[in-house]
């Protein structure tokens, strides 16, 4: 398993844990806001995010992005990670 | 201020009262989200027909989403040309069956924002983050009862709603802004960076254990 795919996982897992969905429904064109059911689920999760990786994932810069590709590139870049 | 709840009209009229760009906006969205984006909408038809003294039907109104904002407005000319009403701005809010919308000048007041939710528990990690210092400790939401929860939903809205008038929403953390006075003994300050906002705030519970917030700043 590459380091991406790891990362996919990892992702993928804060993901389902936090918002308690299935993983087969979490692919990387996946939006977010289809994800959570409110803005509260939406604040869960991004926070999860920051719990699980530290400041490196950090709240400002998730809440921006869109997709669970683009939060998975994200973490990619900051961890070094060739996408 | 217009609230719509469901079944107050039926998605079998849906080509009654919204536009074809609308039509096909809904046709995209996920099933789960049909229902409180179309009461969203109407509700803001509604209340800019109503406060605008508008003379067209619902559909004679196109409500534009915006990313990252409030929906803006735009009229439906009678030989078919689209007008923005650049002087108006919206606020909006939907929770599982429930939508309330607010239209205003943009030349009279600086920000409006709405926030509704229905009260529910939240997990530890969740309050303390979004908790301000100061509140955790002067607000009583960390024990096991519906009023804990009542007022830990109420200072959420709040907060919400304000982020919203201020054209944040949850790209400002909710954390970074700070309640003072408790909203269910009297009127509140809201405080960010340390800074009285001068912001309004207004409560209402409705049926079904739903807290409706009004922050207008």
């Amino acid at each position: 398993m590459s380091n991406l795919d790891k990362l996919t996982a990892e992702v993928v897992d804060v993901i389902s844990d936090t918002l308690k969905l299935a993983k087969e429904k979490i692919t990387n064109d996946t939006n977010i806001a289809d994800l959570t059911a409110d803005s509260i689920q939406l604040f869960e999760l991004l926070i999860a995010f920051e719990k699980h990786y530290g400041s490196a994932l950090a709240y400002d810069e998730v809440v921006r992005l869109n997709t669970v590709g683009d939060i998975i590139n994200y973490a990619a870049k900051l961890q070094s990670v060739p996408a | 201020m217009q609230i719509i709840t469901r079944g107050q009209f039926s998605e079998d009229d849906i080509h009654t009262f919204m536009t074809e760009g609308e039509l096909l906006q809904y046709d995209k969205l996920k099933i789960s989200k049909r229902e409180d984006w179309l009461l969203g909408r109407v509700a803001l038809k509604r209340v800019a027909i109503s406060k605008l003294s508008l003379e067209v039907t619902e559909s004679g109104i196109e409500v534009v989403s915006e990313r990252g904002g409030s929906p803006s407005l735009r009229l439906i000319l009678p030989n078919g040309e689209m007008k923005m009403l650049k002087e108006i701005k919206t606020a909006l809010t939907h929770s599982s069956g429930v939508a309330v919308a607010d239209v205003y000048e943009v030349a009279k007041v600086r920000g409006v924002g709405l926030d509704i939710e229905k009260v529910r528990k939240f997990d530890f990690g969740t309050l303390l983050s979004f908790l301000h210092k100061q509140e955790r400790e002067e607000f009583n939401v960390f024990d096991d009862s519906r009023d804990a929860d009542k007022l830990a939903t109420l200072i959420w809205c709040i907060k919400e709603a304000y982020l919203k008038a201020r054209g944040f929403g949850l790209t400002m953390h909710p954390g970074r802004i700070c309640i003072q006075g408790n909203p269910f003994l009297g009127p509140v300050k809201i405080f960010e960076n340390d800074l009285d906002a001068g912001a309004q705030v207004t409560w209402t519970m409705l049926p079904g254990l739903y807290i409706l917030v009004r922050v207008e700043y």
